[in-house]
């Protein structure tokens, strides 16, 4: 399975917290995230997990299926 | 000194404010004025993280150390706003230094109210800065008796990770149930549930009666039922109260000017979410665009391990369904009104707050177009 996070940039408050946990996947630097890179799948989700306003969408790339939220 | 924007305030909604004027192309002076030690950084973690210990003070920062002055931000730090000449458009520093401005944004936030006669006591804290978690922090060793008074979510959350790290936590409240406008009275009820079984003594719909001191410490405290309370250490978390004595008028009237902007707590921001949005605002405004509209804003908390997210205000009265197991920690809640869904809880289920969110947020803008009408 390969994980690919995106942002919801309506719900995205810009708290940080995917940053904290992915660095290399996630940026804060404008008004919302941004998705920079890859990680390994338990990292994406760990890092969708923690944030606070549930704006990280995960999809697999495999499938296409949506697997979190 | 220079001109340009003057944000008087060093909290998240300075923080959000200076780099939205930044990234919008602002090329002017832009100067933080802030009462404290510090650039601006993150206050939700100084209750859990940074109290258990797991963070530390350079951990909670919003941005690098170096940032502000890449960004030629200047950081006026240490020296709090303390008067106003709307005329001469000067703000004057409790030092006496006077800074003009062009725009100026209000965001001097709050600080936490205090217990009558408890100030004179050394182990008495308040929680509201860095300065004061990194204090709280120094003081709780294992077996330590802290009482904490209030169960907002700063209480409820001191509470918690004071229990972690080892201390005897007794948690007392005013009300009959706590967090009122956030909680329906059954989740509150729950939440109470939780800090007991985690060993958390909650006393609720009882005040403090009389304080019993020896020289600088405070030693028990006298419950207005009776009951005496003996303690080492105390955190006063009775809520905050608004940084405006220094305006000369009142905020509502200022910000009527069109250079004189609010956000944060001054401004009736009183969450995270609320409050970064507000600063952003006042930047887009400063900017001349267009403010972006005021989003359907949360508030999340992490107790015992356990992590709550909240949308919406409830009532008394209002109706409530849950949906999975109050006891494993794990559900969700929709509070509804007459039928509309008007608040939920998402506890150990954050998987259901995008659903949650768009299903009170409709309702929601439905009534305000309403309201409008």
């Amino acid at each position: 399975m390969t994980l690919v996070p995106t942002i919801d940039e309506v719900a995205c408050a810009a708290h940080g917290d995917c940053v904290e946990v992915a660095p290399q996947v996630f940026l804060l630097s404008g008004q919302v995230a941004e998705v920079i890179g890859t990680g390994p799948d338990d990292l994406i989700l760990a890092a969708a997990e923690a944030c606070p306003s549930v704006a990280i969408v995960v999809t697999d790339s495999a499938t296409g299926d949506q697997v979190y939220p | 000194m220079s001109a340009g924007v003057v944000i008087a305030g060093g909290g998240l909604s300075a923080q959000r404010c200076a780099e939205t004027l930044r990234q919008g192309g602002f090329a002017g002076p832009i100067t933080i004025v802030s009462s404290e030690a510090h650039a601006p950084y993150d206050r939700p973690p100084l209750s859990k993280a940074l109290l258990a210990g797991t963070k530390n003070a350079g951990d909670v920062a919003l941005r690098p150390a170096d940032w502000h002055a890449d960004q030629e931000i200047e950081l006026l730090l240490g020296d709090a706003a303390g008067g106003l000449d709307v005329e001469r458009r000067k703000l004057i520093l409790e030092s006496g230094a006077e800074i003009g401005y062009e725009h100026l944004v209000i965001a001097t936030g709050s600080r936490a109210r205090e217990l009558p006669g408890g100030s004179r006591y050394e182990n008495v804290h308040t929680l509201r800065t860095l300065d004061d978690a990194l204090r709280l922090r120094d003081v709780l060793e294992p077996g330590k008796r802290l009482v904490v008074l209030g169960a907002g979510l700063i209480g409820q959350e001191v509470a918690a990770t004071a229990k972690g790290r080892g201390a005897d936590v007794t948690l007392i409240e005013a009300e009959a149930l706590p967090l009122a406008r956030a909680l329906h009275p059954e989740l509150a009820q729950w939440l109470v549930d939780l800090q007991r079984e985690e060993g958390v003594e909650v006393k609720l719909g009882v005040r403090v009666a009389e304080l019993i001191g020896e020289g600088d410490r405070l030693q028990a405290l006298i419950l207005d039922d009776g009951s005496r309370v003996e303690l080492d250490e105390m955190l006063v978390a009775i809520g905050v109260t608004a940084n405006s004595e220094w305006l000369p008028q009142p905020i509502e009237v200022l910000t009527e000017r069109p250079e004189i902007y609010s956000a944060g707590d001054v401004a009736g921001g009183d969450h995270w979410e609320l409050a970064a949005h507000q600063g952003k605002a006042a930047a887009h405004e400063i900017l001349g665009q267009e403010p972006a509209p005021v989003p359907f804003t949360g508030w999340w908390s992490d107790v015992h391990g356990v992590r709550m997210q909240g949308l919406g205000q409830p009532a008394a009265g209002d109706q409530i369904v849950f949906e999975g197991s109050r006891d494993e920690r794990d559900f969700h809640a929709l509070v509804s009104r007459d039928g509309v869904p008007v608040a939920a809880l998402a506890v150990g289920q954050p998987r259901e707050i995008p659903r949650l969110r768009k299903l009170i947020a409709e309702h929601s803008s439905t009534e305000q177009t309403k309201e409008a009408e």
